[in-house]
């Protein structure tokens, strides 16, 4: 079976997985490792995005508020609960997809395409406002501004260890081994009945249907596994940073995923992860531009240039471009 | 052996549709039509522009919803079920304008379409359990055997939107039959396709229903309609006007009528 998507190069992606292991230990700088293990965070949020705008075709703008909602969900347990650090992670992920599945039931038996994309947008900024107005009344420990003083993650498996997770080089490993999984899950997915399925989806909706697929529960089912690894980078990034702000759920953050999504190549597997490294690590080398004083208002005015520019120049990405060399060399064979 | 999701066994009559009607606003589009299909019959629809043939092939697959009448499918009413049921049920249709999935290959236009009409959930697709590849093997062996009886084989792993427009027809035929259908919808099979190709989708067509396909096509092709069909249903400004063979057609004067305005 044809899997141009996964990009079946098996030699690439062990170099890509031998060196996610060295780097951090080859470059011993705090300051590098954080920029990496942002780049994680970035892969996973821009892949699990990926899932709906670019597998299935449906853009969603409600990606930041489901991470916030597993920031917030993470950081608030970890103060306030003794609940071990892998559970309160994994119920990062679960409140943001049970949200999802209910939304998507909602908007997805009554909308398609644009306006869809508009009810995402509508629920991100009622998201937003929820944290930053109402949460801090109704519970504990929640600010105005945000989450503060968040414990760091101490992963236990009761018999055998318990480990603090306090050092940059220790968050780096740890969602290093969320990540590569998460990173194998997609490109399997996508070789599944129901990747076929979301690609049908986007290509044809109304065909997709005719023919016997069931368009409204493979759509919500995209819609919400990609809500819960964004609640579990989310809930990764609590007890890293020790704050949640609830501009996680800004309109910043979708700028910057689909500046990622689309400068990667929407719709395939190694796109967004070269576009969250290329834009986690750019921002940060403009740092050291002589003169210039780095505002986030001056870097989401940059994200937002990139993001124009990638959809006039490169409308496929570059992810699409290897896909399309891949296909033409098949094609003629 | 890898069982087909099938709802339906009636015997005899696939399709039978008792007293549609359809209105759009004020237009009534159908008119109160009945018709039927028999297994294995293979059965033209036609009629002059708006006379209601598309709205009716629309009901039949769900894409509408009619106004008041019964749709039957091998005996079970489908009038009010959803489009991906009546399809999984067996009863397949293709597009006047040719609609496929353009940036998958031939091959995965056809497997896309195969795999969901087989038994397996999510999670046995995704942990690849045994049965499940013995079922993706099936439908891949089915797509090419299907590529293989319309010549498309060369053409397995090209974009369906790098096609021909005549290919693209026979493809979205294929994509109609890798389901095994009870009931094939055509609409339009030989619209803008140029005469060597119109012939050759004849040829496809005879043999399907010689294999015991039963199928129901709309077409404006006069030659194509009397060459093939056994049975010819005439609409006219959304009722049926005529219902009989090729020949009693060509005699019948409110046919005549409807086509000619004399």
């Amino acid at each position: 079976m044809n899997r141009i998507h996964s990009l079946g190069h098996r030699s690439i992606w062990l170099i890509i997985i031998v060196l996610s292991f060295l780097l951090p230990l080859a470059l011993q700088l705090g300051y590098i490792q954080h920029i990496m293990i942002m780049a994680m965070v970035y892969i996973i949020l821009t892949l699990s995005l990926n899932l709906i705008a670019g597998n299935t075709g449906y853009v969603s703008f409600a990606h930041p508020a489901f991470y916030a909602i597993g920031a917030y969900t993470s950081g608030i347990l970890l103060k306030t609960s003794a609940i071990p650090f892998l559970g309160i992670l994994l119920f990062s992920g679960i409140l943001p997809m049970a949200i999802s599945i209910a939304l998507g039931y909602l908007f997805f038996s009554r909308v398609r395409g644009f306006a869809f994309a508009m009810t995402t947008l509508a629920f991100n900024a009622i998201a937003g406002l929820i944290l930053s107005s109402v949460l801090p009344n109704i519970v504990k420990g929640v600010e105005f501004q945000g989450v503060y003083a968040i414990p760091r993650a101490t992963i236990s498996i009761p018999p055998l260890f318990t480990f603090t997770l306090t050092s940059n080089i220790h968050y780096y490993y740890f969602l290093l081994c969320i990540t590569l999984p998460f990173i194998g899950l997609m490109s399997r997915l996508m070789s599944t009945k129901v990747g076929r399925a979301l690609t049908a989806i986007r290509e044809n909706e109304l065909l997709a249907e005719a023919l016997g697929i069931n368009t409204l529960n493979n759509k919500v089912l995209a819609f919400a596994i990609g809500a819960f690894f964004a609640g579990i980078a989310g809930g990764f990034l609590a007890p890293y940073i020790t704050f949640v702000s609830p501009d996680l759920a800004s309109a910043y953050y979708w700028v910057l995923f689909f500046t990622m999504l689309f400068a990667g190549g929407p719709g395939t597997l190694i796109g967004p992860i070269i576009g969250a490294t290329v834009f986690s690590v750019l921002p940060e080398l403009l740092r050291f531009a002589p003169g210039v004083s780095f505002t986030p208002e001056l870097r989401q005015a940059l994200f937002g240039l990139s993001l124009l520019l990638i959809i006039i120049l490169i409308p496929d990405g570059i992810g699409g471009k290897i896909k399309e060399i891949i296909y033409r060399r098949r094609a003629r064979a | 052996m890898v069982k087909s999701k099938r709802l339906f066994t009636g015997d005899g009559l696939v399709l039978e549709v008792v007293n549609l009607t359809k209105k759009f606003g004020g237009i009534t589009a159908l008119d109160n039509v009945s018709m039927n299909v028999q297994e294995k019959e293979l059965v033209a629809l036609i009629g002059p522009n708006g006379s209601g043939k598309s709205t009716l092939f629309n009901c039949i697959s769900g894409l509408l919803s009619p106004s008041s009448g019964q749709i039957l499918f091998c005996g079970k009413n489908i009038t009010h079920m959803p489009v991906h049921e009546r399809t999984l049920g067996g009863l397949s249709r293709t597009f006047q304008l040719v609609e496929l999935f353009d940036n998958m290959t031939s091959m995965e236009n056809l497997i896309v379409t195969a795999e969901h009409h087989k038994h397996y959930g999510f999670l046995g697709s995704f942990l690849r359990t045994r049965k499940v590849k013995a079922i993706e093997k099936t439908c891949e062996e089915e797509a090419h055997r299907l590529l293989d009886f319309l010549g498309l084989s060369p053409l397995a792993n090209r974009y369906a939107k790098d096609l021909s427009y005549g290919q693209r027809k026979l493809l979205q035929i294929g994509v109609g039959l890798v389901s095994h259908p009870r009931l094939l919808l055509l609409d339009e099979p030989t619209a803008a396709v140029n005469p060597t190709m119109i012939k050759q989708i004849k040829e496809y067509l005879l043999k399907l229903h010689k294999a015991g396909l039963t199928i129901l096509f709309v077409e404006h092709e006069m030659s194509v309609v009397m060459d093939l069909a056994e049975r010819v249903i005439v609409l006219s400004r959304g009722t049926k006007i005529a219902d009989g063979t090729p020949g009693e057609i060509q005699k019948n004067e409110s046919v005549l009528e409807a086509y000619l305005g004399v």
